[in-house]
């Protein structure tokens, strides 16, 4: 792969990464007015607004890093295995982007009793509650994510440590 | 890129033992009462 090619892979990797971050950013201030608000009328606004911003921008940005983090992974000397630091970012990623695909369902049964004008200011508490600490975890994983694409911090794995072996 | 070649960095530890509480957390919501029930 070209410098060029490998400038814009990774250009597409921080964009979908920082973005999912952002966009949870969102997802979570949105989730606690939700929680927090007495006006009916605004807070099923903001469970149809959840609903459309997990489908339309948060899934395709959590998909879209995993997949450029793993190509990221595999054409750079870094290797996907090799260092405990993106490794512990693919299972970050990966546990993040499994965990919100199961957490759509119940955003969405939310979001469809607010259009349905079927939510009150106190309706599925327990349930809201869960959506904003949900998302409030989904930010702690991604910060950690993040923290970790700067830091880099050393440390070979098994596998990184018989490979450099080799060499 | 030269590393050293020792076990796992105390950092690795001490990041897993975080994720494994906020784990146990997150488990934990699940299954207290706050998790969704006859939903969907």
């Amino acid at each position: 792969m070209t410098p060029g090619a490998r400038k814009l892979l990774l250009t597409a990797h921080v964009t979908c990464s920082v973005g999912w971050l952002g966009a949870v950013a969102v997802f979570l201030a949105l989730a606690l007015f939700g929680l927090a608000s007495d006006d009916a009328t605004k807070v099923r606004a903001v469970y149809v607004a959840c609903d459309l911003v997990g489908w339309l921008v948060i899934v395709p940005l959590s998909l879209a890093s995993l997949a450029t983090g793993i190509i990221q992974a595999l054409v750079t000397p870094w290797g996907l295995l090799r260092h405990y630091w993106v490794l512990i970012k693919l299972v970050i990623t990966t546990l993040a982007t499994a965990i919100l695909m199961i957490h759509m369902r119940p955003i969405g049964h939310v979001a469809r009793l607010a259009a349905e004008a079927g939510l009150s200011s106190t309706a599925e508490r327990g349930l809201r509650i869960q959506i904003v600490a949900d998302a409030a975890m989904a930010l702690l994983a991604l910060l950690a994510a993040t923290t970790l694409s700067v830091f880099k911090p050393r440390g070979l794995t098994s596998l990184g440590r018989r490979r450099q072996a080799q060499r | 890129m030269t590393e050293p070649t020792e076990g796992m960095p105390r950092w690795v530890k001490v990041f897993a033992l975080v994720a494994i509480l906020l784990v146990i957390a997150f488990v934990l919501l699940h299954v207290t009462g706050i998790a969704p029930h006859g939903h969907g």
